[in-house]
C-alpha cells in the first residue's frame, strides 16, 4: 500500500516539477531561481534618444528593495514614479530607463531603475 | 487512480498547448513600439543576458550596454532576439539597438 502511495506521490511531484520548469518558457526571457543579476531595458519608446557615455549617478537610480520576499512588500515601477523621482532629483528631460534585477534564491531581491536624462539647468536669478 | 491520471493528462495537455514552441525558440521581434518615420541609422549595437537551468541568470542587456557596444550616441530603434532551447534550459536574450 505504501509503495503505491509513494509511486503516486512521486509521479505527482515529477509532474509538478515538470510544469514548473515548463512555465519558465512563458513567464519571461530570463529565469534564475537561485541567482539573477541582469540588466534589461525598461522603456520601449526610443526615438532619436541620446545614448549615455557612462552610467547615471546614484541620484538617478530608483531602488525598489525587497529584502524579505513573501510579505507582499513589492512596489511596481510606474511611469508616474519615474517622473516623480526624476523631477525630485533634477533630471529633465528623461531619455530612457533601464532596469537591474538582482536576486538570490528569491529571498533577497533588489530592483533598480536607471534613469538616463539631462540635469535641469540651475536657474540664475536676474 | 483514474482521477490522478486525468489530472496529469490535463496538466500535460495544458502545458503543451500554452508552451508550444518552447523546445526550440529562435525569434526576433520588435522591442521598440513607436515606429513613426523611424530612421534606423547606420550603427547597430547588441547586448545580451543569459540564463541556464532556470537557476542562474546574468548579463547586461540594457539599452546603455547595447549603445556602448555599437558606439551609438543616438538610439533610434530596438529589436529583441530570444534564443531558447529545451524549455528554457538555456536562454539568451539580446537587445539590438539601431542608431547613429
Amino acid at each position: 500500500m505504501s509503495t503505491i502511495v509513494y509511486h503516486r506521490a512521486s509521479r505527482l511531484f515529477t509532474g509538478l516539477l515538470l510544469t514548473l520548469c515548463l512555465s519558465a518558457c512563458s513567464t519571461g526571457p530570463l529565469v534564475g531561481l537561485l541567482y539573477t543579476d541582469v540588466r534589461l531595458p525598461l522603456t520601449t519608446d526610443l526615438r532619436t534618444t541620446p545614448a549615455p557615455k557612462k552610467s547615471p549617478s546614484s541620484d538617478r537610480v530608483i531602488e525598489i528593495k525587497e529584502p524579505i520576499s513573501g510579505l507582499g512588500l513589492y512596489a511596481r515601477v510606474s511611469t508616474n514614479a519615474i517622473g516623480e523621482v526624476a523631477r525630485r532629483n533634477g533630471v529633465d528631460p528623461l531619455y530612457f530607463a533601464d532596469q537591474e534585477i538582482f536576486s538570490i534564491l528569491g529571498i533577497w531581491k533588489t530592483h533598480r531603475v536607471y534613469l538616463y536624462g539631462e540635469p535641469i539647468p540651475a536657474t540664475t536669478s536676474p | 487512480m483514474k482521477s490522478i491520471r486525468t489530472i496529469m493528462v490535463l496538466v500535460v495537455i495544458a502545458g503543451l498547448l500554452s508552451l508550444s514552441g518552447c523546445a526550440y525558440v529562435n525569434v526576433k521581434s520588435p522591442l521598440d513600439v513607436d515606429l513613426d518615420q523611424t530612421q534606423l541609422g547606420e550603427k547597430t549595437g547588441v547586448a545580451e543576458a543569459r540564463s541556464i537551468l532556470w537557476l542562474f541568470a546574468w548579463g547586461d542587456a540594457s539599452y546603455a550596454a547595447a549603445a556602448a557596444e555599437g558606439g551609438i550616441t543616438t538610439m533610434r530603434h530596438a529589436d529583441q532576439e530570444v534564443f531558447t532551447i529545451l524549455f528554457g534550459l538555456y536562454t539568451r536574450w539580446r537587445v539590438v539597438v539601431y542608431g547613429d
